[in-house]
């Protein structure tokens, strides 16, 4: 089991390192640098900031410098905030969008199974439109039209959460960002984990199971549930990796401190090495997610543990 | 509806009537009609029928596995009991513990993502309440008795580890787990090896006597009637053309079918230039003609047959069958 | 001896012809299968409606969506003064500016859709066809593609490069194609290996004939489900990218860039947000259906 996933994460490897070299070549290919903005600085001083950034220097040679700091962990040091590295800045944001993130991620996932579950076993039914109409909605509309809605409805006008904005010490402040990813989130899971159980559920081992005279109970969660969830898992990376876009938009919305608006404003900033590191962090991360799902994969079928 | 034979008191099964309609987007299909018989202790009942003639159904009808749209009439009786009005929970107990099913292709039938041994303990916790060592034990025993080789080890691998052969075995073993009164085992070899076919076989025999079991076997195969059933049902689009004997079928089938049937079995003692098959294929049943379901394909239908449903009678030698043709008119029958 | 001498019978069999059944081609197969779906038929309407109203309807409107009306500034719907959907804080019509901003939307969303269609199909049917290494190298850069996180790289490149309404389409395709061509070169590995092309590659059928008269057709069905799948979204991203205010620039305006700005003044004015939320909510919504219509017509389960 472990294996297979690492062997499917060491072919991930070199996608890593396409994307960091790809940024890269981006960033100081273009036109313009990080401190073109600025109010018009004496060349004398414009010399020494490149000195001292290794601006100097060939492209080629400042990649590799970068690339060495990298495996020591050391994602450079930040332009624009020049107090700071890199580093610092991700370990300020992280916290915010992890929790908002993780949390999201779990209560979608047991909603939108405990949905799914129930809108396949009562097919057709009003339970299962009015489930399904739910997963619709989550499903289809956009982020950025339903946190402003949402935001409209529970801050503006019923005054019962704060409308934006972060505060470690109250829990209220995270309760509108969760809730929009979690509604995201929870309508693919709940129409996958529905459509992937009614396929189950006319498998001939549960035929089997039937005719065994065990009870519907033991029969969802025992025998249909590995091959049900299969398909949800493998929708997992792909979630993540959206909900890494969906952590923009949302900390957009609500004018969260976490990563998304950090890339945001380093991007338009021009601040290199924190988008650089933001980006490689991301990527990392994206590979990290990818194996542990190819993990639950191995783990719920036997038959592709070889 | 019991019927009152002296064979009564020996009878585990009773099906009268049963009805099998499916609600489809081109209209009602009835894929079983009138299906009737007793099954008796220690007997084995074959039902023999070429594909969609509803012999899968009709067992699945009476264990009540099929799907939401289908329509049962008619009633199957078990131990005084209409198992077709039932409510679920009892049926639920009847499943699995008083009958037992066994199916087709074992490599679909057993659950891949789980592993022999819960397969087989679930059975045993569930209908007798047995903790885990208990059931464990039995397991390997039932194991033991359909002769797996190395239980102890293999029961903990999973089903797509095991070989066609001993899938169905441990299928069986599965089914006999509690000690099922009615055994039910459709097409059980037709997705295995010849050779196979026989073991398989062989060992149910074996069982059956031991445990002094009914079964009902489902086969298109006349060769695994022959071997293994006591008595034989011969159905076609749904309705019981012949129901005989196993000696009486194949030493004087009294109907049409059957006789075209067991033509149509390549002979190994003589020599016969081209392989004999009945003319026609199986009438598609969204579409159903007046009369004789046969009577299309039959050499000797007359034109009742194409009008009037034959009904189905008792013979004078014990057989029944429905056709309109009288016994002494069928074509002499050279076995 | 034949079996009808057998049973006696020396005329010609009695067999009865059942009675033909209409032959039906798979593609009024899968019409028949759609028309079920009311929701997807019911979808196909109001979006065929919404490209209408785009379209022509911004020529139709009593007012223009750039006009600046001084005297009728922030004002609520109403039916009296024409201004159904509202008035925004430079006193522009809502209702007509929404219109404009779909004509982007779902340009955007038709010419990405197009180039994604057209660079997937490409792609998955060469490394279908093709097979072996080559196609494990191509599918291997899908693989890639699929692990980025295409907004920080979408965000990245248009901040360097600039808002341009071309650059964005670009973007935003380029991170589109890779479920089609995955898809297609599937579809295209398991009809290479259907009995019927390998039969008509034996008996010496040219190899574009195989293609064009097995292969394509075969295709199509998958093609179509699946743009209708990818419409909706790019027309997603687009709006994304508008929201965070890297999609398209003044004067032009799209769906997104006006929930962006609606979203900014929701307090006071909510219909500036719930005009073009509800118009982009509603395409999205419909678009699904569709393409879960169309998937049930041509792909039955």
């Amino acid at each position: 089991m472990w294996r297979y996933a690492l062997r499917r994460t060491a072919a991930a490897i070199p996608t890593l390192w396409v994307v960091i070299t790809v940024c890269y070549l981006l960033l100081h290919l273009t036109p313009g640098g990080p401190f073109d903005g600025e109010r018009a600085l004496s060349p004398a001083v414009l010399e020494n900031l490149k000195a001292k950034y290794h601006l100097d220097l060939p492209v080629w040679q400042q990649y590799l410098l970068y690339l060495r700091g990298l495996l020591s962990g050391d994602l450079g040091v930040s332009f624009r905030f020049s107090d700071w590295n890199v580093n610092e800045l991700v370990r300020a944001a992280a916290p915010v969008s992890i929790l908002i993130g993780g949390v999201s991620l779990v209560m979608s996932l047991t909603v939108g199974v405990a949905m799914g579950i129930a809108a396949a076993l009562r097919r057709n039914s009003a339970v299962d439109y009015c489930v399904m109409g739910l997963a619709n909605i989550g499903h289809t509309i956009p982020s950025f039209v339903l946190g402003p809605v949402l935001v409209l409805v529970f801050a503006l006008m019923l005054g019962w959460l704060p409308a934006g904005g972060w505060q470690a010490s109250d829990w209220r402040y995270a309760v509108l960002p969760i809730a929009l990813l979690t509604i995201i989130n929870m309508g693919t899971i709940g129409r996958v984990t529905r459509g992937s159980l009614i396929e189950v559920m006319s498998s001939p081992f549960i035929r089997t199971a039937r005719a065994k005279g065990l009870p519907m109970t033991t029969i969802v969660l025992r025998h249909a549930i590995k091959p049900t969830l299969l398909p949800v898992v493998s929708l997992l990376g792909p979630l993540a990796i959206s909900s890494m876009t969906s952590a923009v938009v949302t900390e957009t919305v609500f004018s969260l401190p976490g990563l998304g608006r950090l890339v945001v404003s380093a991007a338009v900033n021009r601040d290199y090495t924190l988008v650089l590191g933001l980006v490689v962090l991301v990527t990392a991360v994206a590979v990290l997610l990818n194996f542990l799902v190819d993990l639950c994969y191995a783990w719920l079928d036997p038959k592709i543990r070889y | 509806m019991m019927h009152s034979t002296p064979d009564n008191a020996r009878s585990v099964l009773n099906v009268s009537d049963l009805c099998v309609t499916f609600d489809t987007p081109d209209g009602p299909v009835a894929a079983v009609d009138g299906l009737t018989f007793d099954l008796m202790r220690g007997k084995t009942l074959g039902i023999v029928g070429e594909s969609g003639s509803g012999k899968s159904q009709s067992v699945l009808a009476m264990l009540g596995l099929l799907p939401a749209y289908a329509r049962v009439g008619g009633s199957v009786c078990f131990e005084g009991r209409n198992l077709l009005r039932l409510p679920q929970a009892q049926l639920a107990e009847v499943r699995g513990r008083r009958m037992a099913m066994i199916f087709q292709d074992p490599m679909t039938a057993l659950n891949p993502y789980l592993t022999v041994a819960r397969q087989m303990t679930e059975v045993l916790a569930h209908h007798r309440g047995m903790a885990h060592g208990e059931a464990r034990r039995a397991s390997l025993a039932a194991l033991d008795r359909v002769q797996i080789p190395d239980a102890a080890r293999r029961i903990d691998l999973y089903p797509h580890e095991f070989s066609g052969g001993m899938r169905q075995r441990v299928m069986i073993a599965m089914a006999l787990l509690c000690g099922p009164d009615v055994l039910i085992a459709d097409e059980p070899t037709t997705a295995l090896d010849v050779t196979v076919q026989a073991q398989i076989l062989a060992l149910l025999r074996s069982l059956q006597k031991d445990d002094a079991m009914a079964m009902i076997l489902i086969t298109h195969d006349l060769g695994v009637v022959a071997e293994s059933c006591d008595d034989v049902i011969v159905m076609y689009a749904g309705r019981m053309m012949e129901r005989a004997g196993v000696y009486g079928l194949f030493d004087g089938p009294s109907h049409p079918y059957t006789r075209g049937l067991l033509g149509a079995v390549p002979r190994l003692d003589r020599a016969e230039g081209a392989l004999h098959s009945i003319p026609g294929v199986p009438p598609d049943m969204r579409r159903v003609a007046p009369g004789c379901p046969f009577a299309p394909r039959c050499g000797q239908a007359g034109d009742r047959c194409l009008t009037h449903v034959p009904a189905f009678e008792a013979q004078p030698d014990g057989a029944a069958r429905a056709c309109h043709v009288a016994t002494a008119d069928l074509v002499r029958w050279a076995a | 001896m034949s079996l009808h001498a057998a049973l006696g019978d020396t005329a010609p069999t009695q067999t009865r012809v059942p009675p033909a059944v209409a032959g039906r081609s798979p593609l009024q197969d899968a019409w028949r299968r759609f028309l079920r779906h009311r929701s997807a038929v019911v979808s196909l309407c109001i979006l065929l409606v919404m490209l209408l109203a785009c379209v022509v309807g911004p020529w139709l409107l009593p007012h223009r969506f750039d006009t600046t009306d001084w005297d009728a500034l922030s004002l609520p719907p109403s039916w009296s003064n024409g201004h159904w959907l509202g008035t925004d804080e430079l006193g522009r019509d809502v209702l007509a500016r929404t219109l404009t901003g779909g004509r982007v939307s779902l340009m955007v969303g038709a010419l990405g859709a197009a180039a994604a269609t057209l660079l997937g199909v490409a792609w998955g049917a060469t490394a279908g066809f093709l097979g072996g290494r080559i196609d494990n190298a191509m599918m291997r850069v899908v693989d890639m593609l699929y692990a980025i996180p295409y907004l920080l790289i979408a965000i990245l490149v248009i901040t360097l490069f600039g808002r341009d309404f071309y650059l964005v389409v670009l973007v935003i395709t380029a991170f589109s194609w890779m479920d089609m061509a995955r898809i297609v070169r599937g579809q295209t590995l398991a009809l290479r290996s259907r009995e019927y092309v390998e039969a008509a590659h034996a008996i010496g059928v040219p190899t574009r004939r195989i293609i064009l008269r097995h292969i394509v057709p075969n295709l199509l069905g998958v093609v179509v489900v699946y743009t209708a799948v990818i419409v909706p979204g790019v027309m997603l991203s687009e709006s994304v990218l508008s929201f965070l205010g890297l999609g398209v620039q003044e004067p032009m305006t799209s769906w997104g860039v006006l929930i962006q700005e609606g979203a900014n003044v929701m307090e006071a004015t909510p219909w500036l947000l719930l005009g073009p939320a509800a118009f982009l909510s509603l395409t999205l919504m419909c678009g699904n259906y569709l393409g879960d219509g169309l998937r049930d017509a041509f792909d039955p389960r």
